[in-house]
C-alpha cells in the first residue's frame, strides 16, 4: 500500500494535506458569502456535521457534491484548491482609483482585492458552465 | 460644469426602463411597500455582496465582470440608496467607481461645481430608482395624504419610512423636478428638524436604548400592508377602538409573534360617551430578527371566539440591514432552488 503511494507520488500524508486545503476553501468560500453550515448543509442534502467534517478536512467529498458546492458559490471547482489563486490584483482602472482614494484604508483595500477575486473567480465558473 | 440637465433625463429614463422591465409598479401598487433594490440588482444578474466598508458606502467595479458591493456599517435606508447608486453606474455604462459619503449625499438636482458627472447620474438615478413619483401617489393614495400634509416632519418622516429611503433623501425628493409636492421654505423647514426629534415625539415618555431605530406609525389606513424594516423597529399602533359597545384590541397574537409591549394606553374621548370610541394605541418592538404576517382583532372578551369586529392585518419584514455576504433576496432565490 506505502509502495503504490510512492509510486504515484501520493503519501497519505499528501492526501490528508490536500483534503485539509480544499476544506479549508471550500469553509472560506461560504463563510465569504455569509452562508451558515446550516444553509449549506441543507442544500447539499447532507447533515451540518457531515459538513463541518468535509471543511476542517476530516472526511472526503464526493465529486458530484464538490461539483454542487461550486455552482452553488459560482467558483470553479480549482479555486478552492488555490490552483487558480495567485490573483489578489485589482483590474488596472479600479486600482487606479484606490491609489486616487487617499483616504483609503487597508481593510477597505483588502475587500476590494477580494471582491475583484470573487468576481474573476464567478466569471470563470460562470464561463465553464456555459461551455 | 456637469449637465444637470442632462444627467436627469438619462438617469429617469433609464429608471424607468428597469421599474419596466421587472414589473415593479404593478407590484408595488398592488402590495404597497418599497422598490426592491437589492432583488433588482440580483435580477439584473449583478453579484452583489455586503462588506464591512469603512471609509466607503459602495463600489461598482465593471471587469471581468459588473459587481456591487454595499457596506453593512450603516442603516438599511443608506445600504439602499447605495446599492442603487451602484445599479445606477452598471445600468448606465459607467467605469468603475468607489463611492465615499460625501459622494453620495450630494443631491443631484443641485449644480455642484467639480461634481463628476458620472456620479451625478448615478445619484439621479438612485432617486429616480427608488422614489419614483408614482411611488408617492400609491402611499399618498393609501394615507389619504396631500402636499399639504407634508411639510408636516411626522408625515415625511412616516413617508421615508414606506419608501426605504433616508428622511432626508425623501424630503428632497418631495421637492424635485416632476414631484414638486413641496416648495423650498417647506423643504428647509422639514430639513431643520432632526428625526431623533421626530422620533421622540411619535414615542412620547418611552425612551428607548438608542435613537438609530426607526419608528413606524401605524393605523386602519396601513391595514393589508408591507412593511419592510430593521429588527430594533419601534411601531406605534394607533387604532379605533369601540370600548363604549363592549369591543377591546387584544394583542396576545403581538406576545406570540415575539413583540414586546412597551406602552398601552387610551386616548380621549373626554367623559364617559355612551357607545362612542377611544383610540388605543400601544408600542411594541421586535424582540427578534424577523418576518411574517400578523392579524389582530377587536373583539367582546365575553366573545372571544366570535367574529372580531374589526381586523388589522399586517405582512412585515424586519430583517434589515443586511448583514455581511449575500443580500437575503439572492440567498433566498439559492436556497429555494435547493
Amino acid at each position: 500500500m506505502a509502495d503504490k503511494d510512492k509510486k504515484s507520488g501520493h503519501s497519505p500524508d499528501d492526501e490528508a494535506a490536500d483534503r485539509e486545503r480544499l476544506g479549508a476553501g471550500l469553509r472560506s468560500a461560504r463563510e465569504y458569502l455569509g452562508l451558515s453550515q446550516e444553509e449549506v448543509a441543507k442544500y447539499l442534502g447532507i447533515p451540518r456535521t457531515a459538513l463541518s467534517l468535509i471543511e476542517s478536512g476530516q472526511r472526503r467529498i464526493d465529486a458530484l457534491e464538490l461539483k454542487k458546492l461550486a455552482q452553488f458559490y459560482k467558483r470553479p471547482v480549482a479555486s478552492f484548491t488555490g490552483e487558480s489563486a495567485g490573483a489578489e490584483s485589482l483590474p488596472e482602472d479600479v486600482a487606479h482609483l484606490a491609489r486616487a482614494a487617499a483616504g483609503l484604508s487597508e481593510s477597505d483595500r483588502k475587500e476590494l482585492s477580494r471582491f475583484a477575486e470573487y468576481l474573476r473567480a464567478r466569471k470563470n465558473s460562470e464561463g465553464s458552465s456555459n461551455g | 460644469m456637469a449637465d444637470v440637465r442632462g444627467a436627469i433625463l438619462k438617469a429617469r429614463r433609464e429608471a424607468a426602463r428597469v421599474h419596466r422591465e421587472l414589473g415593479m409598479r404593478e407590484r408595488v401598487e398592488k402590495d404597497g411597500g418599497r422598490i426592491d433594490v437589492f432583488g433588482t440588482i440580483v435580477s439584473c444578474g449583478i453579484p452583489l455582496l455586503f462588506k464591512p466598508l469603512e471609509g466607503l458606502l459602495g463600489v461598482f467595479i465593471d471587469e471581468p465582470m459588473p459587481g456591487v458591493m454595499v457596506t453593512t456599517k450603516r442603516g438599511l435606508a443608506i445600504q439602499r440608496f447605495t446599492g442603487a447608486h451602484e445599479l445606477g453606474h452598471s445600468r448606465l455604462g459607467h467605469r468603475p467607481s468607489l463611492d465615499d459619503e460625501p459622494t453620495l449625499a450630494r443631491s443631484p438636482f443641485a449644480t455642484a461645481p467639480g461634481y463628476d458627472q458620472q456620479e451625478l447620474e448615478a445619484n439621479a438615478f438612485a432617486t429616480e430608482f427608488m422614489l419614483p413619483p408614482w411611488l408617492f401617489a400609491a402611499h399618498f393614495a393609501r394615507q389619504g395624504w396631500t402636499g399639504a400634509i407634508m411639510t408636516d416632519p411626522i408625515a415625511a418622516y412616516q413617508l421615508s419610512l414606506r419608501t426605504g429611503a433616508s428622511y432626508e433623501a425623501t424630503c428632497r425628493s418631495l421637492m424635485r423636478p416632476g414631484v414638486s409636492v413641496i416648495d423650498r421654505s417647506a423643504l428647509d423647514n422639514l430639513l431643520k428638524v432632526q428625526p431623533k426629534a421626530i422620533k421622540k415625539a411619535l414615542l412620547g415618555e418611552h425612551e428607548p436604548p438608542d435613537w438609530w431605530r426607526d419608528v413606524w406609525l401605524l393605523t386602519e389606513k396601513d391595514e393589508g400592508a408591507v412593511i419592510e424594516g430593521s429588527r430594533s423597529d419601534l411601531f406605534v399602533l394607533k387604532l379605533k377602538e369601540h370600548s363604549g359597545s363592549g369591543y377591546v384590541w387584544t394583542f396576545d397574537e403581538l406576545n406570540e409573534a415575539g413583540f414586546a409591549i412597551v406602552r398601552d394606553e387610551r386616548e380621549g374621548p373626554d367623559g364617559d360617551t355612551i357607545g362612542g370610541h377611544v383610540t388605543r394605541s400601544i408600542t411594541t418592538q421586535s424582540e427578534t430578527r424577523q418576518q411574517g404576517r400578523l392579524t389582530l382583532a377587536e373583539r367582546r372578551p365575553w366573545m372571544a371566539d366570535g367574529p372580531p369586529l374589526c381586523a388589522f392585518r399586517v405582512q412585515y419584514d424586519l430583517r434589515g440591514p443586511e448583514d455581511e455576504g449575500l443580500s437575503q433576496a439572492e440567498r433566498r432565490l439559492l436556497l429555494e432552488a435547493a
